[in-house]
């Protein structure tokens, strides 16, 4: 196992539980992704696997061998790719990757080579003496991966890496992550805000709210998990809070809600209620009828109650 | 690695536009005001440039507080703390490649007011064991003080204060009136005083300015890494 955390407990200033019992495990080659609402633990979380934050109780294990942030021998396996931009911007691109890789102990022809293949890897090698000054979002983006990759590490964390780049670059990044993987025995721990990310690349999930592992598994199994319940979106023009509390006192209606103007009614598995729905609007103009099936977005939403992109609470 | 810091502040060409352009200027400018008879233009150009090299080593210790914010006040930090390398040994470099240009710019402006105006700086063992001293002691409190403030910003000020005050108190920008307790100012108020009497004391061959010069600066250099290092600890570390 590449990286093993049991039972990790972290507090700040002695109080708030940032990690509470946290368990968390990756194996070799494989993509992790850790999704979670804003001040979920996902930050520390990485941190801890890094080495960057002591913790309170519990242990870290990576690569086998207790990890405090001391080892530098461990560090030496691990590439991390931070959520904001940690590049130089004064110097070229080339002299970044250049710093970077000496950083990790890499030197002359071997670290040149890398630097050709890392460049090549990121999308760069055309514009590679350029500085990041010049470059558009994506392309920084790209390079602050490539940062991580020269020392070609066993672990790779990737904490948002695709936060505020244009739909062109975040389909690069994520094409580059799944061949990173497919083509090498790279473990890689992905956060996004992104459920579909996520969706898109990750062999297990776990989803973590208020410090700990509220659920863990492959796409199907989370699905799983709410697997059966019926998903019926409403359009309409003018909604009201009586239809509303209605369908909420229907039989076989687990859960309604209301969001601008759609309704969102919840109901049992094998259950046609669309009639009964349709009878309770009346004269209501009908904008859009739509059954949903259910996806990652949903099973966050059952687990924590909170939509991941903003952190809205249902 | 270790070139890389030199590489990067060796980068940063419009500091160097400003801390060897501007006091070029300056001395060139009121060498010309001071001294209208070319006989004065050595020692007038001599104290001027003093002048100069002293305050624009504090206005120098900008390398160190600008690089420590971009490197640990900032998410680099995390980047930088993840990796093999001990950060401690980052800071040690930055402090160090930052001292180093700033002596190099002092020392160009001691060979524009040689070459210019044949000004004389005698014992240059003394000299410049007294500049890297002034230097170091700059950049360290240029370090301190970001770790202080955690804002480069903030550092800036202070710095500049410092460079504008401590000259005039050391009696480099014009005579101080007269009293009991201006020799005591213009010795000890501020390492800029310090080392303005060593460099007296190298001009004019005194061993015991020297000697009180270089203690007081390097007791004030170790004082400034010990702390340095505390708070760098409980901040950066």
């Amino acid at each position: 196992m590449i990286v093993q955390l049991n039972d990790v407990i972290k507090r700040y200033q002695q109080k708030r539980l940032a990690l509470d019992h946290l368990d968390f495990d990756v194996n070799k080659g494989e993509v992790v992704g850790l999704l979670g609402p804003n001040g979920a633990g996902k930050t520390t979380a990485i941190k801890t696997i890094v080495g960057l934050e002591d913790i309170d109780e519990g242990s870290v294990k990576i690569f086998g061998q207790t990890h405090n942030g001391k080892n530098q021998a461990v560090k030496k396996r691990i590439g991390l790719v931070t959520q904001e931009l940690t590049i130089y911007e004064d110097l070229s691109a080339y002299e970044n990757l250049l710093f970077f890789g000496k950083l990790y102990g890499l030197r002359g022809d071997a670290l040149k080579k890398r630097i050709e293949e890392v460049s090549k890897l990121i999308g760069l090698e055309e514009r590679i003496h350029d500085k990041p000054s010049r470059y558009s979002g994506g392309m920084k983006r790209r390079l602050n991966i490539g940062c991580a990759l020269l020392h070609e590490p066993e672990l790779i964390i990737m904490d948002e890496p695709t936060v505020g780049i244009d739909p062109q670059s975040r389909n690069y990044i994520l094409e580059f992550v799944k061949t990173l993987a497919k083509d090498s025995d790279t473990a890689i721990i992905y956060t996004s805000h992104y459920i579909e990310e996520v969706e898109a690349i990750a062999d297990r999930i776990f989803i973590i709210d208020e410090g700990h592992i509220i659920a863990k598994g492959t796409l199907d199994d989370l699905i799983a998990k709410i697997k059966g319940d019926h998903h019926t979106m409403i359009s309409v023009d003018i909604p009201s809070k009586k239809t509303l509390e209605t369908f909420k006192a229907m039989d076989d209606v687990k859960d309604a809600s209301l969001k601008d103007s759609t309704y969102h009614i919840v109901t049992l598995p094998g259950v046609n209620v669309l009639d009964a729905f349709l009878k309770t609007l009346g004269d209501t103009k009908i904008l859009q009828v739509y059954d949903k099936q259910p996806n990652l977005e949903d099973v966050f939403l059952m687990l924590t109650g909170k939509r991941l992109r903003d952190g809205e609470v249902t | 690695m270790v070139r890389f810091y030199f590489m990067r502040i060796l980068k940063d060409y419009l500091a160097h536009a400003i801390f060897i352009g501007l006091p070029v200027f300056l001395i060139a400018t009121l060498t010309y005001i001071n001294a209208p008879n070319q006989v004065n233009w050595p020692e007038v150009s001599r104290v001027i440039a003093i002048l100069f090299i002293l305050m624009f080593q504090i206005f120098g210790a900008s390398y160190t507080f600008e690089g420590l914010q971009k490197d640990f006040l900032s998410p680099m930090k995390d980047r930088l703390h993840a990796t093999p390398v001990n950060p401690a040994w980052l800071v040690v470099i930055q402090i160090g490649y930052s001292t180093i240009v700033s002596l190099l710019q002092s020392l160009v402006l001691i060979g524009f007011t040689m070459f210019f105006f044949d000004a004389a700086f005698e014992n240059i063992p003394g000299l410049l064991g007294i500049l890297i001293l002034s230097a170091l002691t700059a950049q360290l409190l240029g370090g301190l003080l970001v770790l202080l403030t955690k804002s480069a910003a903030k550092s800036q000020v202070v710095m500049t204060l410092y460079a504008i005050v401590a000259p005039i108190l050391a009696g480099l920008n014009f005579e101080l009136p007269d009293s009991n307790v201006k020799p005591y100012i213009e010795k000890y108020s501020s390492p800029v005083a310090w080392a303005n009497t060593g460099l007296e004391g190298v001009h004019t061959g005194n061993a015991n300015s020297i000697i009180f010069s270089v203690l007081m600066l390097f007791g004030f250099a170790v004082l400034l890494g010990l702390l340095l290092r505390h708070f760098a600890r409980k901040v950066i570390l």
